[in-house]
């Protein structure tokens, strides 16, 4: 008896199952990649956020006086770096104050503490000239950026 | 009528396309993945790279730092590493100091050139500075232990150590085979004499002296003390065996600074067998002559201890001590019972003793040891800077930090210099020209 020629059942089913798999795979990879790429922009985002405040801290005056700088009302008036001594804001804002378009789940924070200049890895109670500046930005309390910087006496 | 059929497909020949097809969307997606993990690898090393400059820049900050908190940095800090590795946040910093000529500690002041280092993951960014010093920071005569703004004589003296440096803005002249300087000598014009154990270096460039109007700067911030109210030693009134500091002044009210002015009126005046803590302004006085045993600093490291508008005699003796229970006024009862080292004691008499570390003066000052007994002993030495704008006389045995003299210096006996590089990297408010910097930074 003559074979009869076409696609039999069994090959259809196998290649619909390999193109199902593939296309499965396929999907799997570009939803990672999604979820890679919004990762990146936020870090992106957020190492931008940290190095612009970091590099408006760094440009301010460190006079060294014992008596802390009155805090002026908007950020755009800071002069001395002391002033950034509680900075915490929610959503992160522009220096002029003006609103940066970042949910509320945006979150920027600024430490300072005094080093040793002898021993940078030592923090000391008192003003020693050497100040180091702690930058973190979080995005619904994960740590997405971190700045550290040192800026000594004007 | 013959028709063709064309052949039906045969068997497992749809794998093919499936095959195609199943290459193409795989390729897709793995170009996609590595150009995601591309992107985000490039971003990665982005951030990391300006973190790993912030790194940098702040172990060049560590190193402007440890300059500015020690003002004798030159002599303590060396070339070499600063700070090897130290994490700081999310990377690693290093500092390395390095100097032209090597040493950080020579005459002139040679530049300094730091670079600092920041890694942050596989990033590495490496920032270089180099300090160069203005010259103009300190008058170049602070870069002396002993300097005049004349001639200088050495008569029979002795003039140490070797790393000393004497100067002079005319000739130095050894006049005797008695002598001998082991501090380099540098003159203007001739250095003559065969006594000078150290580098001479003749026709050097000119030193930048004082101007003679700082001392009425200083006499501005002073407590006046009146000339007439100081007791006659020997016929000269005489600032003797007493403890004159920001806490405790004798002949008046103190002075938180320490600075305290004496008109002399055209007369002398006597400094001897004292402890002084601050900045003695001297105003129209012929001659001032410090004797004797005297124990002086200045309350703050680079202030100046005493400013002469006239001519200085020095005749200190730095081979003893002063001593708390030798000196003070003679009684025949309740005297310590020692005797006093230079004038002796009356018969049946003996010193009353002097308290010279009474509380509010410790020693050393001002974070030392204060008790209320009389048996303490100091070094007599002056561990600050001497101005005159007259000529000065040095005789005996003198211990100093510095002395510029605005005339002629002459020295005979034992010269011992002290000097620490305090002035130059501090110089005190009219020891630096106008508009000086400390450094030009240049970065790279």
């Amino acid at each position: 008896m003559r074979q009869t020629r076409g696609f039999s059942l069994v090959e259809s089913m196998l290649a619909v199952l390999v193109l199902s798999l593939i296309a499965v795979l396929a999907m799997e990879a570009a939803g990672n990649s999604a979820r890679v790429q919004k990762t990146l922009v936020d870090k992106q985002l957020a190492d931008r956020l940290a190095d612009s405040l970091l590099a408006e801290i760094t440009s301010k005056s460190y006079p060294g006086a014992t008596t802390p700088a009155a805090l002026p009302t908007t950020r755009g008036s800071y002069t001395r770096i002391d002033q950034y001594a509680a900075f915490d804001e929610s959503p992160p804002t522009f220096r002029s104050g003006e609103n940066a378009n970042l949910a509320a789940t945006w979150r920027r924070t600024v430490e300072l503490s005094f080093i040793d200049p002898a021993d940078p890895t030592r923090t000391v109670p008192t003003d020693s000239g050497l100040r180091r500046i702690s930058i973190t930005v979080l995005r619904d309390s994960t740590v997405l950026s971190q700045r550290v910087a040192l800026r000594g006496r004007d | 009528m013959h028709t063709r059929t064309s052949p039906p497909p045969r068997r497992g020949s749809v794998y093919l396309p499936v095959l195609i097809a199943s290459m193409v969307a795989a390729t897709l997606a793995l170009g996609g993945i590595l150009a995601a993990r591309s992107v985000g690898r490039s971003a990665s090393l982005r951030s990391d790279t300006s973190a790993a400059r912030q790194l940098a820049l702040s172990a060049i900050e560590i190193g402007r730092a440890r300059i500015a908190a020690d003002t004798d940095w030159r002599s303590n800090l060396s070339t070499g590493a600063w700070v090897s590795s130290m994490t700081l946040g999310p990377g690693k910093v290093s500092l390395d100091a390095a100097s032209p000529f090597g040493s950080l500690d020579r005459d002139p002041d040679p530049p300094l050139v730091l670079t600092g280092t920041g890694t942050v993951g596989r990033a590495v960014q490496r920032i270089t500075v180099t300090l160069t010093p203005n010259n103009t920071t300190a008058l170049s005569s602070l870069s002396a232990a002993m300097a005049s703004a004349s001639n200088m004589a050495l008569n029979t003296a002795s003039v140490g150590p070797a790393a000393m440096l004497i100067a002079s803005n005319a000739n130095i002249t050894s006049n005797s085979s008695g002598t001998t300087v082991s501090a380099s000598a540098r003159a203007r014009s001739l250095i003559t004499g065969t006594q000078f154990n150290g580098t001479t270096s003749p026709g050097s460039p000119l030193l930048e002296f004082p101007d003679p109007a700082v001392i009425s700067t200083y006499a501005a911030l002073a407590t006046p003390i009146s000339y007439t109210a100081l007791p006659l030693v020997s016929g000269t009134r005489a600032v003797s065996e007493v403890l004159l500091s920001p806490d405790n002044n004798p002949f008046g009210s103190r002075n938180a600074s320490g600075f305290y002015t004496i008109n002399c009126a055209g007369g002398p005046l006597l400094i001897e067998d004292s402890r002084i803590v601050g900045t003695l302004i001297i105003t129209n006085a012929s001659t001032v002559t410090v004797a004797g045993f005297v124990n002086w600093s200045p309350a703050t490291a680079n202030l100046p201890a005493l400013l002469i508008a006239g001519n200085l005699s020095l005749q200190l003796d730095s081979t003893r001590v002063l001593d708390e229970d030798r000196i003070g006024p003679f009684v025949s009862s309740g005297g310590t019972g020692e005797i006093n080292l230079r004038k002796g004691n009356p018969p049946g008499q003996s010193p009353q003793g002097v308290n010279l570390n009474s509380p509010g003066t410790p020693y050393p000052y001002p974070s030392g040891s204060s008790d209320n007994k009389l048996k303490d002993q100091y070094p007599t030495v002056i561990d600050g800077l001497i101005y005159a704008t007259g000529s000065a006389t040095l005789t005996n045995a003198n211990r100093f930090h510095t002395l510029l003299c605005g005339g002629t210096l002459t020295v005979s006996g034992a010269v011992t210099l002290t000097r620490d590089n305090r002035y130059r990297n501090a110089p005190p408010e009219g020891f630096t020209p106008a508009n000086a910097a400390p450094f030009r930074l240049e970065y790279r």
